[in-house]
């Protein structure tokens, strides 16, 4: 307390607060990285692992990783983890078990999937109810598999008339939908989307965030640069790709 | 996020999506001051707070929404809400510490002397028996206007109430308190509290 500063009633409260306190400040700090390490078991890093000292030392690590020059990725931080890629198909055609059948209906599919880019997927009518995407085992399927997400029951819809001849154009090689580590679920966006960091952004997720670009398959463990807002690239000046943070790949779905 | 410099709060945040640890510097930058805000609202549980306010961060870091470059209102938000939990608790304090008259407040080696200390057990009472008064919204808001120094945008983001609803509450509160109060709560008089 100086003679500059005017007393008022809450300089109590300002004046007999310690401003840091380490014990409680360690304690604190443990107990937030034994929650993050548990969250879930696999994110658990080396850094977390091992001793008190050591454990600050990583955070520390892990923050200048992060404020640093925004190129870095903690990429040492992870043990090894794998992509998982999940296909509508098992390898005998039939649906993956991961997926639920939750109606059936008839119908036909007169062209290319708008939904999704991949060489087997096509739209399709069922009555007056219009399925994108729906997936075809074969080109001579008598059944597709119709999805509103992934995440949802699909609908399997028997042919009336066979699949058109010719293939869908659309033959990119982008995964229908992603899931990354984080639990964002994320499928694929057609049409025209606006560039962020030079790239396309190819998948919007459930949490409003943004996929942008194509993964990183150069690992295992595929990453994918992402955003949680939409920031299109002004004119002539995009933002650096590098700018957008990391988002790994869990799961991809196909 | 800019190639050069620190990285602000939703940037470190948004990253800390995909690797957990990075949250680490959100716990870094905050928290000595959520620690010293709880430690003002309520003593005895302040600690166990801060850390659970971290905690609850961590896992909700996924809805942050961001206001400006830093994380603190959302935390600050946070820590409102365990502390309206605690609520009642935090009355009864502060009721026993206005009947202490601030005898068991501030230690004495915290202030310069004893005429001083004297002032400050008086005020500090004066003080806590009107904020014991407060109906809760109204001290959460008070509070976090006053000790954690929070804009009225802050305080209604950090509460989830529109800034008109910060600015009645803090009316209220100020026509409820004792009227050293009022000057506390001025614009005018923030740059010396």
């Amino acid at each position: 307390m100086t003679d500059e500063v005017p007393r008022t009633p809450f300089s109590w409260f300002r004046s007999w607060v310690p401003e840091r306190d380490e014990a409680s400040r360690e304690r604190a700090r443990e107990r937030l990285e034994a929650h993050i390490a548990q969250r879930p078991p696999q994110r658990r890093s080396a850094a977390l692992a091992r001793g008190p000292r050591r454990r600050l030392v990583g955070a520390l690590a892990a923050a200048l990783v992060v404020v640093g020059a925004g190129v870095a990725v903690a990429s040492g931080f992870w043990r090894t983890e794998h992509t998982a890629h999940l296909p509508v198909f098992t390898p005998a055609g039939r649906l993956s078990p991961d997926f639920t059948v939750g109606s059936r209906a008839s119908g036909s599919c007169w062209t290319a999937s708008l939904a999704s880019g991949a060489a087997n997927a096509w739209r399709c009518a069922a009555g007056n109810a219009i399925h994108d995407p729906c997936f075809a085992a074969a080109a001579h399927a008598k059944t597709v598999v119709c999805f509103l997400d992934p995440w949802h029951p699909v609908t399997i819809l028997r042919l009336t008339k066979p699949l058109p001849r010719h293939g869908p154009t659309l033959t990119q090689t982008l995964p229908w939908a992603i899931e990354t580590t984080d639990g964002r679920r994320c499928t694929y966006l057609t049409g025209a989307t606006a560039p962020m960091g030079g790239e396309r952004i190819n998948y919007g997720c459930t949490d409003h965030s943004y996929l942008i670009g194509s993964p990183d398959r150069s690992k295992s463990l595929w990453t994918i640069r992402s955003s949680r807002t939409y920031r299109p690239d002004n004119p002539g000046h995009p933002t650096p790709l590098a700018d957008f943070p990391l988002a790994r790949i869990a799961r991809t779905i196909s | 996020m800019s190639s050069h410099g620190p990285a602000d709060d939703a940037t470190v945040i948004a990253r800390s999506l995909g690797e957990p640890e990075v949250f680490a510097v959100i716990f870094e930058r905050h928290f000595d001051e959520i620690l010293r805000y709880l430690r003002r609202r309520l003593p005895a549980e302040a600690e166990e707070l801060a850390a659970d306010t971290f905690v609850v961060a961590f896992d909700c870091r996924e809805r942050y929404r961001a206001l400006g470059n830093s994380a603190r209102p959302w935390l600050y938000g946070i820590a409102s809400n365990l502390l309206h939990k605690r609520r009642r608790r935090e009355a009864r304090a502060l009721r026993a510490h206005a009947r202490s008259a601030g005898r068991a407040g501030p230690p004495p080696n915290e202030f310069a002397d004893a005429i001083e200390r004297i002032d400050a057990q008086r005020q500090s009472a004066a003080l806590a028996a009107a904020l014991s008064g407060l109906r809760a919204d109204d001290r959460d808001t008070l509070l976090l206007y006053s000790l954690g120094a929070l804009s009225y945008e802050e305080v209604a983001f950090a509460l989830g109430v529109p800034v008109g609803t910060v600015r009645s509450r803090l009316a209220r509160a100020r026509r409820h308190c004792a009227p050293e109060l009022l000057a506390l709560t001025t614009e005018e008089a923030r740059p010396h509290d």
